[in-house]
């Protein structure tokens, strides 16, 4: 068990990992890298997209990107379905899309689901993370009861905005509405080979 | 890591409605320290969590849920809690990991309704330390047990750690050492340690309020017998770490204890007005208050409390040095010990 620390290795947790296994790391992530080589994964850092799909390498057991910033070219079937072997777990970070278009690599739960979908990843679960992607502080399932139960119980706010937003969600009953306190979401996948 | 963590507890869980780990969903929050994980099971369709599951590698991690464990089974059986706590549900070791399971307390965190007031006022920090404060009293009632002044001997001695902790040399060093001794002489035998059952780290992000009704989480520093005043301390310090993050999210946190002793507004003249109505409440008296409460930060200074039991201590020395000097600073040259 990996976590804590208020930085990316909490996400060691959620990666269903043996020892031994080979996991790919996109983007720059130190911590994280240091987790999964102390949990005894076989850890492959790369930067680019590209690099994912050298078709001379060898499919790798479990894929984490926790920033799509890093590679916003990675949700790319020809990449993924080359990068990672059929079962194999998909770890994706990305800037949450709240409303107005924030760049390429932002998404919506929605969006992130298509795009997950379209590069041949099943059993998705899509999390919503506070307080940022380097510093999950909280991991919540995009659902509603569950959102509305974290947003009016244990939500800190950051800014005073987020305050007085935090106050009219309480009293509104907020549901999905609750999804634009969150900066960023994670998704969880299992790569299922042709989609 | 985690769906397997769900799943071993599943199959220990002995209830009536088994629980789904396909369909069960688990908030993740991430602790302060490595290697530690706290999940939060949902089961379907339930709007309010179910159980709260706290998993840990390090030796240090799972003493305290060993101690955690060991507490939440006391206060179960001799139901001294005056509010909601957790119940313990399981124990067991997963992997290199020690797993505590324990029903989820239902109700908004103190912190996050502290977080969400725009403005705070000196009536609502004296509504907020009577509910804490009350909350405390209630817990501890019936077990306060005043140890011989020859046991408030020995937790002077912590004063000598202040000879350790300060710098030599400095002028505010020396003068805030000569007037703890002359404080602890004058006080006499009137000091005691006073014992009491121990939350050990009663903040605002452990308390939650559930219509009308304080509960309490996290019970890892607890004990059955510790200097009361440590509750105290703490509650009266983390509390002025959460208003002052409000109103000044620049302060240093070691800066939080001068903070909420020794500044001539509101939040301070409160502060010490309930520290001193604490000592009376626990038979000591209110004049005493400066020596207490600086032997009391000494004491945690020195790692003698289980708060110190993760940190070392190291940032409660750096508390304590930062407390005395302004202390120091604060006073006039002479005259007897006693805050500003």
């Amino acid at each position: 068990m990996t976590s804590g620390a208020w930085n990316e290795r909490s996400l060691v947790a959620w990666i269903p990992m043996q020892e031994g296994e080979r996991v790919a790391v996109v983007g720059s992530c130190p911590p994280l890298v240091d987790a999964l080589a102390r949990a005894g994964a076989e850890v492959w850092q790369c930067q680019r997209a590209a690099e994912l799909a050298d078709g001379g390498r060898r499919a790798v057991d479990h894929l984490m990107a926790p920033d799509l910033r890093a590679v916003p070219d990675l949700l790319r079937p020809d990449v993924i379905r080359h990068a990672v072997r059929p079962g194999g777990t998909l770890l994706i970070g990305t800037q949450h899309r709240r409303g107005r278009p924030t760049g390429a690599a932002a998404h919506s739960t929605r969006s992130l689901h298509a795009a997950l979908v379209r590069c041949g990843v099943g059993r998705i679960d899509i999390f919503a993370v506070r307080q940022s992607l380097s510093n999950p502080r909280a991991i919540v399932p995009v659902d509603d009861r569950i959102l509305r139960w974290y947003v009016t119980t244990g939500f800190l706010p950051l800014s005073r905005l987020e305050s007085i937003l935090a106050s009219g969600l309480s009293v509104v009953r907020p549901g999905r509405v609750a999804l634009a306190l969150f900066p960023a979401l994670m998704a969880l996948g299992e790569v299922v080979g042709d989609p | 890591v985690i769906r397997d963590v769900i799943a071993a507890f599943a199959a220990q869980l002995e209830e009536h409605v088994p629980l789904d780990p396909a369909s069960s969903r688990v908030v993740h929050l991430g602790g302060v320290w490595e290697d530690r994980a706290v999940l939060v099971v949902f089961r379907p369709r339930q709007p309010q969590p179910s159980y709260v599951i706290k998993v840990d590698t390090t030796a240090t991690g799972r003493q305290l849920l060993e101690q955690e464990f060991a507490a939440l089974r006391w206060l179960r059986d001799t139901r001294r809690a005056p509010g909601p706590v957790p119940v313990p549900v399981a124990r067991f070791e997963h992997r290199d990991a020690l797993v505590l399971a324990q029903t989820a307390v239902p109700g908004r965190s103190f912190m996050a309704q502290l977080r969400r007031r725009v403005r705070i006022t000196s009536g609502a920090v004296a509504r907020d330390h009577a509910v804490l404060l009350g909350w405390l009293e209630q817990f501890r009632d019936g077990g306060v047990v005043a140890a011989d002044p020859g046991q408030w001997l020995s937790d002077c001695e912590a004063l000598t750690l202040a000879e350790q902790i300060l710098p030599t040399g400095k002028l505010w060093a020396r003068r805030a050492l000569d007037d703890l001794r002359r404080g602890a002489d004058a006080a006499g035998e009137a000091l005691r340690t006073v014992v009491a059952p121990s939350h050990g780290d009663l903040g605002p992000s452990n308390v939650l309020r559930h219509r009308g009704r304080v509960g309490v989480i996290d019970w890892e520093r607890s004990h059955p017998a510790a200097p009361a005043l440590n509750d105290v301390l703490i509650l009266l310090h983390h509390y002025a770490r959460a208003v002052s993050r409000q109103r000044d999210g620049t302060l240093d946190t070691r800066d939080v204890m001068a903070r909420a002793f020794l500044h001539d507004d509101a939040l301070s003249r409160e502060t010490r007005r309930r520290w001193r109505e604490q000592l009376v409440a626990l038979g000591m008296p209110a004049e005493a208050d400066a020596v207490v409460l600086t032997a009391t930060i000494l004491r945690f200074a020195a790692g003698q409390t289980p708060f110190a039991q993760r940190s070392g201590g190291r940032m409660w020395r750096q508390i304590a040095r930062r407390f005395l000097r302004a202390w120091s600073a604060s006073r006039p040259d002479e005259g007897a010990l006693a805050h500003p």
